[in-house]
């Protein structure tokens, strides 16, 4: 415990942390039927236990810097993601813990009330599948309108107070608003798609609607979780690189949660890699996927598939799948498909710590081993990899 | 390519549709009649409701009253035209301040949920176990038997039945992607509700409103067949049924011709509330 909040204290030193987002011990439980009307379904007896969703989340996003989550199905992100924004609040059976730090502000410390101002003006937040993240019976325009008038609410009030001629000046600036934001986005024809309703839109334009209303409060914080994985890969990289001008045109940090390593390569300044609810490492993308400090890292960057490889070979994989929430096993997450497992790794959860050798302050890691990986002396996933065919 | 058998579905399929539809035209065409003779009785009634003549009681359906004449000699036909404005009044009037107060809370307590939610809907609950009926009673045998005062009685009993169906919808938007979309956009909650919650929430409280105002019509006959009928309303159908009691053995038609009108509004309602839902169903996706 000591030797990890000896980490974080070093995280905290950092510059980047002071601007933009910075996430600090992050905790996510699940208590089943506490607070909750009685439930039918909930079975009771074990189910009930207290379960660690995401456990001791340490992270930040530097001001105009794109960080991408990346890490399997039920490895917390989302989650994570979520938490940032105060949205796991709002599920009577999420507790959280830790801090969540965005412009030197602890929104985690802050009652709902005034979340809500900063969710409009500061944070934005697009979501994997963007038709639902939509309210089907109302128009597109009148949705992103409705985001322009919450982020600038004592605007909106003053002017609706006002004489009708001021609610009608009013309200033609925020049309005009909703035009320019729905062509910086790249919808074409914004007039007329600002009238249709969401299912009169293609999957990709639902997307850039998403992030229209994301970019309407002016944000310096963009959260995309998986915004590209219900989209074909044309749409995808349009998005994608929407997402990268948008980035360098507003200086806006982007906190993206992706599973895909490809998009992480792509896009990110750095990388944050979740197993089990916990990070197992934090690298700039460059070093990511040259020398990827845990074995779980090497395993995601071997899994990439890749057209300029030496020779045929199958892909490999890592074995096993992510063990359950409710039984994780203690020490390390990932010891039960681990090829390197030792057996400190059962008793005790590694820290997450800059790496020792050859490395810079900016590559952590969570593993005993990941000292002897970085060496290149051991053989990890071999067993398994290039097979000629 | 099996042509005929698909063609032989489609034609299936449009008989059942166009089934369905001629119910819906009839239903419609019921409902605007019992409109027009709402809003202008005189035109349709050809006569006075209560203009008593001993001299034609009792007599049968006829060319000339249609549906016959009760133990005063009133042309029943005359009697349900002028019923239909009070009977109208008292279901829509009751349905939709009953339904508004049932949405409200069921809506309010399924998007907040916590214990608000679990105080309203087990004091709903309580309300639920009570028939409609009964619910009306208790409160009409308490208060003068005015109109108002029976629509006031009626809209409570109407409250549980919208505030369970709207609860139960509020809680399944609540739980979508795009409430969590806005939230994080910075609305209020309240702004939440009303223009995203409540609008998802149209489709189940239409429908339950059409079936409403055919139940409320119901529970107001019931009332007047009690005897606790509002009593400055003169052609009364749950008094015209009530009424035709003593004779219905011969004379079956005072009591009969009422009772079909009543049934065929609740029905006319029900089929409207199922296109209605129907209608809605692809644009909740």
């Amino acid at each position: 415990m000591a030797e990890r909040e000896g980490a974080a204290d070093q995280q905290r030193s950092a510059p980047r942390g002071a601007l933009g987002l910075s996430v600090r011990g992050l905790t996510i439980t699940h208590a089943p039927g506490r607070h909750r009307r009685s439930d039918p379904g909930d079975p009771g007896g074990p189910g009930r236990a207290v379960i660690e969703l995401v456990r001791d989340v340490s992270f930040d996003v530097g001001p105009g810097e794109i960080v991408c989550l990346v890490g399997e199905s039920g490895s917390g992100k989302t989650l994570t993601g979520r938490a940032v924004t105060g949205l796991h609040r709002h599920s009577a059976t999420l507790r959280a813990v830790g801090t969540v730090t965005f412009g030197g502000r602890e929104l985690s410390a802050l009652p709902e009330r005034e979340l809500r101002r900063v969710r409009g003006a500061a944070i934005g937040m697009i979501f994997q599948d963007p038709a639902a993240a939509l309210d089907p019976v109302v128009r597109v325009g009148d949705q992103i309108a409705e985001a322009i008038t919450s982020g600038s609410a004592a605007d909106g009030r003053s002017a609706g107070d006002g004489r009708s001629g001021l609610r009608r000046h009013h309200r033609r600036r925020v049309r005009e608003r909703v035009i320019e934001l729905l062509s910086q986005v790249g919808i074409t024809d914004p007039e007329l798609r600002a009238r249709q309703f969401p299912h009169e839109l293609s999957g990709g334009m639902c997307q850039r609607v998403l992030i229209a209303i994301a970019l309407a409060g002016s944000p310096g914080l963009l959260i995309a979780d998986e915004p590209t994985t219900a989209l074909d890969v044309t749409i995808q990289a349009q998005v994608l690189d929407l997402i990268a001008r948008l980035r360098a045109e507003r200086a806006m940090s982007v906190l993206l949660i992706t599973h895909d390593m490809g998009i992480a390569a792509q896009l990110a300044d750095r990388v944050v890699v979740m197993y089990a609810g916990s990070v197992v490492e934090i690298a700039p993308v460059t070093t990511f996927f040259a020398r990827p400090g845990h074995p779980y890292s090497l395993g995601l960057v071997q899994a990439v598939p890749r057209v300029d490889a030496p020779h045929a070979r199958r892909l490999p994989a890592i074995p096993g799948t992510v063990p359950e929430a409710a039984d994780r096993p203690p020490g390390c997450p990932f010891q039960t498909r681990c090829p390197l497992k030792l057996d400190v790794c059962e008793r005790e959860q590694p820290a997450i710590e800059p790496i020792r050798t050859g490395g810079s302050a900016e590559h952590l890691v969570a593993c005993h081993r990941s000292a002897e990986l970085l060496d290149g002396s051991l053989p990890v996933w071999s067993a398994m990899t290039p097979v000629p065919s | 390519m099996d042509i005929g058998a698909t063609s032989a579905e489609l034609t299936a399929g449009r008989l059942r549709l166009s089934r369905s539809q001629i119910g819906l035209a009839v239903a419609i065409f019921y409902l605007l009649l019992l409109a027009g003779w709402a809003v202008a009785p005189s035109v349709f009634a050809g006569g006075d409701p209560t203009g008593v003549n001993p001299l034609a009681a009792l007599t049968g359906p006829s060319a000339g009253n249609l549906f016959g004449t009760d133990q005063y000699g009133r042309s029943i036909y005359a009697e349900l035209v002028y019923g239909a404005r009070p009977a109208l009044e008292v279901g829509v009037f009751s349905t939709l301040l009953g339904g508004l107060a049932g949405s409200l809370i069921g809506i309010v307590g399924g998007y907040v949920g916590g214990w608000l939610d679990l105080l309203v809907m087990r004091l709903i609950d309580m309300l639920l176990a009570l028939p409609g009926l009964l619910l009306a009673l208790i409160f009409i045998a308490a208060l003068p038997r005015t109109l108002s005062n029976e629509i006031f009685a009626i809209a409570i009993s109407s409250v549980p039945a919208f505030a369970r169906v709207l609860r139960g919808q509020a809680v399944q938007v609540r739980s979508r992607l795009f409430i969590d979309a806005v939230t994080v956009t910075g609305l209020r909650r309240r702004t939440i509700i009303a223009r995203h919650v409540l609008p998802n929430c149209l489709a189940p409280a239409m429908e339950l409103t059409s079936v409403y105002v055919g139940v409320a019509i119901v529970i107001a006959a019931s009332l007047s067949f009690l005897g606790l009928g509002p009593s400055e309303v003169v052609p009364d159908w749950g008094t015209l049924i009530q009424s035709g009691q003593g004779y219905i053995d011969k004379d079956w038609w005072i009591s009969v011709f009422p009772g079909i009108a009543v049934t065929l509004t609740v029905i006319a309602g029900s089929i409207i509330g199922d296109r209605i839902r129907d209608a809605m169903e692809p644009a909740r996706g």
